[in-house]
């Protein structure tokens, strides 16, 4: 059985601060900071707005753009590393405003960046065991840095979401496969109680995200006999811009295969959103055949590497709210008002 | 007072979809839900989810709030007429330099109302102004 | 049957933070009594007008509190309908005497809300609002008279400078009222230029919050005093959906309308024979919506009227001789009462310094909140 993309949805919050108006803030050079980390300004949510709201709207998205009953969603994931409570599901409540109803298999996944893909993985897996013959895989976020840290310029909102299905249902990319690479490496982490997560700087880098990025897509390509030049386009999580890049110019893909997918430069990183945004923008102009490869990254760590395959059904799916229509439609907040949106000011 | 969460979990059904109520004797449409049709009094009256659209019929830009919606202050409150149901009581979020108009088209967005730290979140249907 | 006002009093309305709600009540009982020349004996029923008692000074069971604290064993009991309880309190009193049943009844009115911080007082107003359609929005009360204000402006396009029309005259009434909570004059400018609570409401387009007691003897038969004799010959109430979603319009206040046509019918006279009104201005719009549902001016007119100043205390049509909410105050439960007070006061000839010159009738509109009740009240000093 082919199992793949039924639908998908994207929402990003309206509001923006630039790397300018941070950097202004700690005496920084914002020239220099957004020269390296390819980032001048990154989504910031509404003061009503959580992972759970960044859900539900990318899901909902992805049920109208179908006109899919919500009833016969399967099973749903939501994958953040903010969930609103620590105790409670994040899950539960965005379908119970989809109106999924009550026969649905579901969980709150966590696993840093890469909690969003874990989903995808969970939904397919559910579908080809024929458990389920359809669900969403959703990554929402609305990461925190701590004031000051260098995690203050990317730290973003937004999310994705996937619906995933068997045969049974018209397929806009049909799922090839998906493998993981994974390890224990503390890169980044968050306590319990903590408010902020802390990070090991330089240790983030080749240990921790190249090394798994690396590994996953250099297995899913041997696994699958596939070579970088196979691909029309391909995402790496993006925790800054400069990142993706390196990777794919080091695992031989090209600018031009990379290029849809970089969501970063425009809105930072979304964290559990991000390589799931990066995906739907470059479905939004995606032409029956592509190949698409995309390896997410989740600190702690690990990385999933799927690819797609798009079908003629893609075509008619390219109305409404696209990605772009998304990045387009900002506010920008000064970082008083930034501050009040994330709790600073309390 | 303390929000009884059993209160607020009583009403999700309303509050997380626009679902209300028609009266199936004299076609009259209520939100959120009712028992008994407000109107002609019958009593067969079934569930009916409105449309997700319509425009503001009044509208206040609140600046002085109740303590759990200080940290939202300065928020638009509205009345907004349905496209196919009543008129109904939220909030118009994320305006820029837009501004406001009585006859303004909006669409329904699903937000966090209330509720921070240790308290239960409140989640409900607020609006967007469309765009042209 | 004829219901006659023995006997008012008001206390200074304002910020009482050395007395409780019980020392304001007495207040107010024995200066009723006072000027009825009755003793405390002759009460045979207490009827207490109050919202807040419960949420602001925890206590309840006011009908006993106020009967035991003057030693009596009357029948007693407090009634509710938000800003518009002292209206209905009346309305009862003079219920139960026209049935038979009692000869002198003191109506109280009173409220306690200077205790609290203004966010914890305006989240227990905010119990007047329907809790599950507007309060859970963040809607507050300034919030549902802004909507109001904001559709009366767009079906009549009037602004904002009627709505200070309002809050100045009210103020050059309230500045000659000694009991007022604000007895100072504005001008327009302060008006218009003053912080926004919700727009386009600003602060001196709302009432304020005071604490403060008022108190009636309404009594069967023709009291002793000395003063003109003043009866009540018109008493209503009417209500309608507490929410403001289900009105069919903002831009009038049924129960307003029905109120007022039933006392006007009741009483046997039109909107033109009434020459003064204490109305309820909770705010600046409120008046207008209330002097176009009364009938005192046509749809779409009050806003010009009050701007063309027809509503000063000397001018064609008087409104607000005590100040109204806006200068007077508004301690939510004794409010209703108190516009009884100041009508029955301008009756007998006793408003000193806005008194209105030699009025027959005169009208009281209480509304509880955005308009889901009002109680109106004609009174007279004819025979």
């Amino acid at each position: 059985m082919k199992i793949g993309i039924i639908s998908y949805g994207a929402y990003i919050p309206k509001y923006r601060v630039t790397t300018e108006e941070i950097a202004g803030v700690w005496g920084k050079n914002a020239e220099e900071i957004a020269r390296g980390l390819f980032v001048s300004e990154k989504s910031v949510p509404g003061l009503d707005e959580d992972t759970i709201t960044i859900a539900h709207e990318a899901s909902r998205q992805a049920l109208d753009r179908v006109a899919f009953n919500p009833r016969h969603v399967d099973a749903l994931f939501v994958g953040s590393e903010s969930h609103p409570y620590a105790v409670k599901p994040s899950s539960v409540t965005v379908a119970k405003a989809l109106g999924v109803g009550t026969d649905y298999y579901t969980a709150d996944l966590e696993f840093a960046c890469k909690a969003g893909s874990a989903g995808m993985q969970i939904v397919s897996s559910f579908v080809s065991s024929k458990k389920a013959r359809t669900g969403l895989a959703i990554g929402a976020d609305t990461a925190q840095g701590k004031p000051g840290d260098a995690l203050e310029y990317t730290a973003a909102a937004g999310g994705a979401a996937f619906l995933i299905g068997s045969d049974d249902y018209e397929h806009i990319a049909t799922i090839d496969d998906y493998v993981s690479y994974t390890s224990d490496t503390p890169d980044f982490w968050r306590s319990k109680h903590g408010k902020y997560p802390h990070h090991a700087e330089r240790f983030t880098g080749k240990p921790a995200y190249f090394k798994h990025i690396f590994g996953a897509t250099t297995y899913y390509l041997e696994k699958n006999n596939y070579s970088p030049s196979d691909f029309d386009s391909v995402i790496f999580h993006m925790p800054n811009g400069k990142f993706p890049r390196t990777v794919a110019r080091a695992l031989g893909f090209t600018e031009d295969q990379l290029s849809d997918s970089l969501v970063v430069d425009f809105i930072g990183n979304t964290y559990s959103g991000s390589s799931l945004l990066g995906l739907a923008r470059v479905l939004d102009s995606a032409k029956p055949g592509d190949r698409i490869l995309m390896t997410s990254y989740g600190s702690g760590s690990g990385s999933d590497t799927f690819s797609f395959t798009v079908t003629d059904a893609i075509e008619k799916m390219q109305t409404g709210v696209t990605v772009n229509d998304y990045i387009e439609d900002k506010i920008y907040l000064s970082y008083g008002e930034y501050a009040k949106h994330v709790g600073t000011v309390n | 007072m303390k929000k009884s969460v059993v209160a607020e979990w009583r009403r999700y059904e309303d509050r997380y979809r626009l679902m209300g109520s028609v009266c199936l004797l004299c076609k009259e449409n209520f939100f959120p839900r009712v028992t008994h049709c407000v109107r002609c009094g019958s009593s067969d009256v079934r569930d009916r989810l409105f449309l997700r659209e319509g425009e503001i019929y009044s509208f206040s830009k609140i600046h002085v709030s109740p303590e759990q919606f200080q940290k939202q202050v300065p928020y638009y409150v509205a009345l907004i007429k349905l496209d196919n149901g009543p008129v109904i009581s939220s909030q118009i979020v994320d305006v820029g330099s837009e501004k406001l108009f009585v006859g303004m088209r909006v669409y329904a967005v699903f937000r966090k109302v209330s509720g921070t730290g240790e308290q239960a979140l409140t989640y409900g249907i607020k609006f967007r102004l469309t765009k042209k | 049957m004829n219901v006659f006002v023995s006997g008012q009093y008001m206390t200074k309305f304002g910020e009482h933070f050395e007395k409780s709600l019980l020392d304001l009540s007495l207040e107010a009982t024995f200066g009723a009594l006072t000027s009825a020349s009755l003793t405390k004996d002759t009460i045979d029923a207490i009827v207490v007008s109050n919202m807040l008692s419960d949420t602001l000074s925890g206590q309840g069971h006011l009908g006993a509190l106020i009967s035991g604290s003057l030693g009596l064993t009357v029948e007693a009991f407090r009634v509710e309908g938000a800003c518009a309880s002292g209206g209905i309190a009346v309305k009862k009193a003079v219920d139960m005497l026209k049935a038979g049943t009692h000869k002198n009844i003191l109506v109280l009115g009173v409220e306690k809300m200077c205790d609290h911080s203004s966010s914890e007082t305006t989240q227990a107003l905010t119990n007047a609002s329907d809790a599950e359609k507007e309060a859970f929005y963040g809607i507050t009360f300034p919030g549902l008279y802004a909507m109001m204000a904001r559709r009366y402006f767009y079906e009549y396009q009037i602004g904002q400078a009627e709505l200070a029309a309002v809050s100045v005259k009210n103020h050059y009434h309230g500045a000659r009222n000694k009991k007022a909570h604000f007895p100072k004059e504005i001008s327009e400018k302060v008006a218009m230029t003053s912080s926004k609570i919700a727009d386009p409401l600003r602060l001196f387009d709302c009432s304020p919050i005071s604490d403060g007691a008022a108190a009636l003897v309404l009594s069967s038969h023709e009291p002793q005093s000395q003063r003109k004799p003043v009866r009540i010959v018109g008493s209503s109430i009417a209500t309608d959906s507490v929410s403001l979603q289900e009105r069919k319009s903002l831009t009038s206040i049924k129960a307003a309308e029905l109120a007022g046509k039933r006392a006007y019918i009741e009483a046997g006279i039109s909107s033109n024979d009434v020459d003064v009104a204490e109305v309820h201005d909770c705010f600046t719009i409120a008046e207008i919506l209330a002097l176009e549902d009364l009938g005192f001016f046509k749809r779409g007119t009050a806003g010009y009227a009050t701007m063309q100043k027809k509503t000063y205390y000397d001018q064609e049509m008087p409104i607000n001789t005590s100040g109204g909410l806006k200068s007077c105050g508004h301690p939510v439960g004794a409010t209703g009462v108190k516009q009884v007070v100041e009508i029955t006061e301008q009756l007998q000839g006793t408003a000193e310094g806005r008194q209105v010159d030699n009025p027959q009738y005169g009208l009281t509109h209480n509304v509880g909140g955005s308009g889901a009740t009002c109680a109106v009240h004609i009174l007279t000093n004819t025979l």
